[in-house]
């Protein structure tokens, strides 16, 4: 009676360790087959593309795309690998592309997305003559007034600390109320009226402004320097005319309110 | 004189029983013969038949012979039915033919007339024993003691030695002990089993009141549970305890788990003791009496994870010194026994399974297992060290072979002798509860008839396997971030995991022979552990801190170390007693070989694709590195081979009404310790064109021809990455020893000591290329060192003992306390070595009040006062001023330690006469209250005018805690102990531990309070040989918690802007809100930045259950 206890126990004990035992688990590391070059840019407004990769979403794009610190690379686990975009709000898919292992070079077609179509080119008009055409495409928290832009010419001079010493502001308006979201119609900047100097030893300076639309205030903290807008501005001397798509996009990191200035035209040449 | 009175008392009455009893035999006898004479023709010896019993039933059988003869047979149908029956012999008596049949299957016959009736034989049930020792309150044996069963009103005596061992049939006893000039002692409800011993030892105590008989009545269960206090009671030093009972109402595995328990002990990741708040390093490790290795080849410390509970009788820990004490400590001395001689055979089988809520059934990551990993050994896939590597130190993989002086050929049959990679990287697996067996024997012989001659051994055999996932929460030690960037963003985290896998096995084989003056014991005990811990840890360094580029992605460092340990321990000892002369001794021979084979720290690199975020991976080292580099795979023996005896002869006499003994003896020790490193840096020429990105690690064995450029990643081993440290030290004393007995109520133990240390290093390597040049600075002051020791006890009134004890005591480094070999500790996140370390001297006063009760109850208060010459403490030092720096071990000037100590243990029984089940119901708990401080020191060096290097100490003027110190502990806890049911709950709580030390508080680590809950159901079937428990234990999930006191929160103090050499107390004080505990802080609205104490690690180790099986056959 107890051998065949006893037989009983070892049995079961047996089976518990054999049963426990487990040599090879699953390598956590896939294995890579190949890592190949890969290449891709184009602009996004109006809505946030998902990047998708066999499936798995790998990141976000809005406004300028480009790889940055990414590495231009891509790993091949299998012979193809299919990337995705959907748009983020309705999780449609707008485009995609497969990539294959043999292939030597990886590029994904410049493109342009308004929100709604995803397109290869991003559409201008040609200037003419000596016109300085510009529009503008604002982005900023949902809620936000819009904005008003202005050529402002200030008579400055230096002081003997080197200090900018702004003795009088003109200002001529360029465009106003700018709303959130959408292009505005591509205007002419005409080079601002001669401004006469009201003290000596000082000098004229022309900057675009950004202000409040609603209470006037510059944009960025209330303070000029930090609301000017880097754009090109014709001047009397001007020969020749020039386009400008200006995507403004008011954003604020690490508790800096700031505003990020792309010109689409510079993307699309 | 009153033993030699009881002898010849019990000489006279052996002899008359001896005379009745023949008296007795011959009368029957006679009488027999004279009755049986007249009825010739009814003697069954004078009817001689033949008779065939070949395949009939006895029924056919008996059915021959009543036909062949004038007898009659009556029985049943059940006997009738019984068959194969044999008989030696064909033609002989009925008589002899019923005998035969009787003896073969158990009958019995008789007859009346010619009428002969079978019946079957009653089955007397097996007896069962009492056994146990009678001793004095000073643990001295009493020889002769009267022990009456009243119910059987047999009267046995104890042997020279105090023991006995009564036979009786199963049934509930009471006893009386008594003895001349003794209090006797009654224990009621003493419960004997069939075949099984129960084991009762008892104290007796001077009659103070003359010959006026006094018994007191005690419970077994009482008395069983007292033994333990009793011993703590009579030993003349300060000791606490915990029995295999007591042990056995825990969920703890190993003793590791169980020290915790125990009054003023706690412990480190469950593995290391602290005694009084005072660090492992000055508590000392006893297996059976005989000192323990160190386990840890760079800390002075025995792990007792090494030791399954299952094979331990009992564990006590001495807290003060009596001069007969061969090791030196200042904390605690923890004697580990395991079981001995059995009083009476047994066969156990347990086995169980347990539950982790964070571990089973979820992932388990890990690199490459062996075949065998669940048995403990390896099946060779870690083998990757042969002989005979070369040294490549100079090897420059950017040069020619020509102007190389080892070629590249002979670098790739190397590469091809230590083998491929295929083990590294990590894996998956599932983890699985885990598992655990033991067979336990236990057989003793009696060689006498009075069973004085005793030989006995117990056996055991045990398997363990456990599989356990500490979840890291946070982690920002040593080389780790040490806050997040952004104080909002709570991803710039460092987290991992800690994955144990263990297998143990224990063989323990004690044998025993003892006769009534001479006692001879073995004690073998064989433990293999296979344990890996892999530790797996991502985050953000230091010195790369979050951004949003290059360092968007954390990084993984990973470390595999697959450790196997033999601890084999053989020990014979003797006692031998003279009339009033008692000689002990010892011989113990102690190997431990700890093999960490094919351990591996390897680093992902993370960075981003386009279409991995993160893409990771495992990179080679550059070979322009010196170092180990960020990939390496490792080989580490220690073996340490201790050889330690000890000789003590005992001498009592009496100086009027005084009883007094003198005791003499010497001990030696030596050991012997060799530690061999191997470490395979494996790295990559700068012109090397193997894409190893897309190569995952397990195939970089592949690209180790070294032909070409495609092919020249190589281990690249150097002169300080294989090399070794060999030591030998040797221990010796002697003491004299006096212990008086002054007064019924007055002890006084004192004694002194002399003891040499001497420590050789012969081979002494550095283990990193910085440190090759470096030299290890300390100062032994001498080898010779006399230590005075003396301990008084007073019993003023009965069952209560006040304590006083003053010794010095000297604390030895470890073999390898004074190597110049380090290496990174995942656990503290930077490299550990020494800094040199001498002996510390400590003085240790001790006093205590003890009040037991009742039988298995205590309550008592005690303080003790150290003063340590040059402790040995773990610093965290950053001289590169990196903010990541490192730990060494140093010599501290002094430090002070003093601290209160209570603890009680009551029954519940005292409440109401009326609820039976209270008299089953214990409360009980300690606390200790600790405090230190520390003058700390700071080694500088100089110059001399005659161009020679002198060393010089700049001493602290702040006073701090000592390494180690929790200023608070306490155990709670309640237990019911009914005949079946058993219930326990235990809560243990220990305060703020001081967990590395430095110089300032901002490098100084303490572990946050920690409380943990265990609880425990256990329950007795199949009339108890049969025993389930069920544990529960860390039932509230307790974080292990450390922080260290960040430089957030504190600021300089204005005016200290120009002042140099300034203590971190003269230039910085705490901001508002903060203090040297724990302060979570905020995050600046200002900055972003995190303003409180850096929470350095925070690790969970679930909650476990655990079900198991016991049963005794």
């Amino acid at each position: 009676m107890k051998t065949i206890k006893i037989t009983y126990i070892l049995a079961f004990v047996s089976i518990l360790i054999f049963s426990a035992c487990e040599k090879e688990g699953t390598v956590l590391l896939p294995k890579i087959k190949a890592l190949k070059p890969f290449e891709m840019s184009g602009y996004v407004l109006g809505d946030t593309i998902e990047q998708y990769f066999d499936g798995v979403k790998v990141r976000d794009y809005y406004g300028w795309v480009t790889l940055g610190s990414v590495a231009p690379s891509i790993a091949f686990e299998n012979e193809v690998t299919t990337m995705e975009f959907r748009k983020k709000s309705t999780g449609q898919k707008i485009y995609e592309q497969k990539f294959k292992i043999t292939d030597e070079n990886n590029v994904v077609p410049k493109f342009y997305f308004d929100g709604t179509t995803l397109s290869p080119r991003y559409d201008y008009p040609v200037a003419q003559g000596k016109d300085y055409l510009i529009n503008f495409y604002y982005d900023a928290p949902k809620g936000s007034a819009g904005i008003d832009l202005s050529i402002d010419v200030l008579e400055y001079y230096y002081d003997v600390d080197n200090n900018l010493v702004v003795v009088k502001t003109t200002s001529f308006p360029l465009a106003s109320n700018i709303e959130i979201g959408k292009w505005t119609d591509f205007i002419k900047i005409t080079p601002p009226a001669p401004v006469a100097l009201t003290q000596p030893g000082t000098d004229l300076y022309p900057v675009v402004t950004m202000r409040n639309s609603k209470t006037k205030e510059y944009l960025i903290a209330n303070d000029r320097d930090r609301s000017t807008l880097q754009i090109e501005i014709p001047d009397e001397f001007t020969s020749s005319g020039k386009v400008q798509s200006i995507h403004l996009a008011n954003k604020t990191e690490n508790k800096i309110n700031y505003m990020q200035v792309n010109n689409l035209v510079q993307f699309f040449p | 004189m009153y033993n030699s009175t009881k002898r010849s008392v019990i000489k006279l009455l052996y002899f008359m029983s001896r005379l009745t009893f023949l008296i007795t035999v011959i009368t029957l006898t006679f009488t027999g013969v004279i009755l049986a004479s007249g009825v010739k023709s009814q003697n069954l010896k004078a009817v001689r038949l033949s008779v065939n019993t070949k395949g009939l039933l006895l029924k056919d059988i008996l059915a021959d012979l009543e036909h062949r003869s004038d007898f009659n047979f009556v029985l049943t149908d059940e006997i009738g039915a019984i068959g194969n029956i044999r008989l030696t012999d064909q033609t002989i008596t009925l008589y002899a033919i019923l005998a035969e049949i009787a003896q073969q299957k158990k009958l019995e016959f008789s007859q009346d007339g010619y009428l002969i009736a079978l019946s079957k034989l009653a089955i007397p049930p097996k007896p069962g024993h009492i056994s146990g020792k009678v001793t004095d309150e000073r643990g001295e044996p009493l020889p002769g003691a009267s022990i009456k069963i009243i119910e059987t009103k047999q009267i046995v005596q104890s042997d020279p030695n105090g023991r006995y061992n009564i036979s009786l049939q199963p049934g509930s006893y009471t006893l009386e002990f008594s003895y001349i000039s003794f209090q006797g002692q009654r224990v009621t409800g003493v419960l004997v089993n069939e075949n099984k011993n129960t084991p009762l030892n008892i104290v007796l105590k001077v009659d103070s009141k003359g010959l006026k008989e006094v018994i007191v009545t005690s419970g077994y269960k009482k008395a069983s549970i007292a033994s333990l206090y009793a011993l703590q009671q009579n030993t003349s030093n300060l000791s606490d305890g915990i029995s295999a009972e007591q042990i056995g109402a825990t969920p703890d595995k190993h003793v590791g788990e169980t020290l915790k328990r125990i009054t003023g002990v706690s412990t480190t990741d469950n593995k290391k003791v602290v005694v009084r708040g005072i660090a492992e390093r000055y508590n000392v490790s006893l297996l059976n009496g005989s000192t323990l290795p160190s386990t840890d080849v760079q800390e002075r410390d025995f792990e007792f994870n090494l030791i399954p509970t299952s094979l331990v009788e009992q564990i006590v820990v001495a807290k003060s010194i009596t001069a007969d004490m061969p090791y030196g400590f200042a904390g605690g001395l923890v004697q580990i026994t395991t079981k001995s001689v059995p009083n009476s055979n047994f066969l156990s089988i347990s086995a169980g399974t347990s539950f982790n809520s964070i571990t089973t059934g979820k992932d388990f990551m890990g690199y490459g297992r062996g075949k065998y990993d669940y048995l403990g050994f390896d099946d060779g896939t870690r083998n990757h060290f042969p002989k005979g590597l070369y040294n490549l130190g100079e090897y420059n993989p950017s040069l020619s072979d020509e102007q190389n002086t080892i070629k590249a050929a002979q670098i790739g049959e190397q590469n091809k002798r230590i083998g491929g990679t295929e083990r590294l990287g990590t894996r998956i697996f599932q983890a699985m509860p885990s598992q655990n067996y033991q067979l336990s024997l236990g057989r003793t012989y009696a060689l006498d008839t009075v069973q004085q001659r005793k030989i006995g051994f117990v056996a055991s055999l045990s398997y363990r396997n456990t599989q356990n996932n500490d979840d890291i929460a946070s982690m920002r030690r040593g080389r780790w971030s040490q806050q997040p960037v952004r104080g909002d963003d709570p991803d710039d985290i460092n987290t991992g995991n800690i994955y144990g896998f263990n297998t143990t096995w224990g063989l323990l084989v004690n044998g025993g022979f003892k006769t009534a003056d001479h006692q001879i014991n073995t004690y073998n005990l064989y433990t293999r552990i296979f344990d890996n811990r892999f530790s797996r840890i991502t985050g953000w360094t230091h010195e790369n801190p979050k951004d949003d580029l290059a360092q968007k992605f954390p990084s993984t460092q990973e470390d595999d170390r697959p450790k196997f340990t033999d601890l084999l321990q053989n020990k014979v000892s003797g006692t031998h007693r003279f009339n009033a002369i008692k000689l002990e001794w010892s011989a113990a021979r102690t190997s431990l070989k700890s093999l960490e084979q094919d351990a591996v720290a390897a680093q992902l690199s993370s960075r981003e694709i386009v279409n991995k975020a993160p893409f990771s991976g495992y990179g080679p080292n550059s070979a322009s590195e010196p170092g180990f580099g960020e990939v390496h795979r490792d080989q580490y023996i220690y073996q340490e081979k201790n050889f330690d005896a000890t000789f003590s002869a005992a001498y009592d006499f009496k100086v009027g009404n005084t009883a007094n003994t003198f005791k003499t003896g010497v001990n030696y020790l030596k050991k012997h310790a060799d530690y061999n490193w191997g470490i395979l840096p494996i790295s990559m020429s700068s012109k090397s064109t193997v894409p190893i990105n897309q190569i995952p690690i397990q195939e970089w064995g592949n690209y180790m021809g070294m032909e070409d450029d495609g092919h020249n990643i190589f281990y690249f081993p150097a002169r300080y990455s294989l090399n070794a440290f060999e030591a030998k030290s040797v221990n010796k004393g002697a003491f004299m020893m006096m212990d008086h007995k002054l007064l019924p109520n007055l002890r006084v133990v004192y004694g002194l000591r002399a003891d040499y240390f001497r420590l050789d290093t012969i081979q002494n390597s550095a283990s990193l290329l910085r440190d090759i040049a470096s030299k290890l600075v300390f100062d032994e002051a001498k080898d010779w060192y006399f230590m005075p020791s003396a301990n008084v006890t007073y019993t003023p009134v009965k069952d209560l003992n006040v304590r006083a004890s003053y010794a010095k005591s000297a604390v030895r480094p470890g073999l390898m306390e004074n190597s110049r070999f380090s290496r990174f500790n995942p656990n503290y996140g930077s490299y550990v070595k020494s800094s040199g370390v001498s002996s510390t001297i400590i003085d240790n006063y001790d006093a205590k009040i003890e009040w037991f009760p009742g039988a298995g109850e205590l309550l008592s208060v005690g303080y003790f006062y150290k003063y340590f010459d040059k402790p040995a403490e773990y610093y965290r030092v950053d001289r590169e001023n990196n903010g990541v720096g490192y730990i060494i071990i140093s010599n501290s000037d002094w430090a002070k330690v003093k601290g209160w100590e209570f603890e009680l243990r009551k029954n519940l029984g005292f409440i109401s006469d009326n609820a039976a089940f209270l008299s089953h119901v214990y409360l009980s708990g300690n606390l200790t209250l600790q405090k230190s401080s520390v003058r700390a020191r700071e080694l500088q060096t100089k110059t001399l005018p005659n161009k020679t290097d002198s060393v010089y100490y700049i001493y602290q003027k702040y006073p701090r805690a000592l390494y180690g110190q929790v200023p608070l502990l306490y155990n709670a806890g309640i237990q019911y102990a009914g005949e079946k049911l058993g219930l326990n709950l235990t809560y243990n709580y220990a305060g703020y531990k001081t967990f590395i030390t430095g110089i300032s508080p901002d490098l100084i680590e303490y572990e946050r309070p920690r409380a943990q809950m265990d609880a425990q159901i256990s329950y007795r079937f199949l009339k108890g040989k049969m025993e389930t428990k069920l544990n529960m234990s860390n039932l509230f999930n307790a974080p292990f918690r450390y922080f260290i006191n960040d430089a957030s929160t504190y600021e300089q103090k204005p005016g200290t802007e120009n002042e140099l050499n300034l203590e971190w107390n003269d230039k910085y004080s705490y901001k508002e809100g903060f203090s040297e505990k724990f302060e979570a802080g905020y995050t600046d609205p200002e900055t972003n930045r995190k303003v409180g104490d850096r929470q350095s690690s925070t690790r969970y180790t679930g909650r476990t259950f655990s079900l198991s099986f016991s049963y005794n056959f």
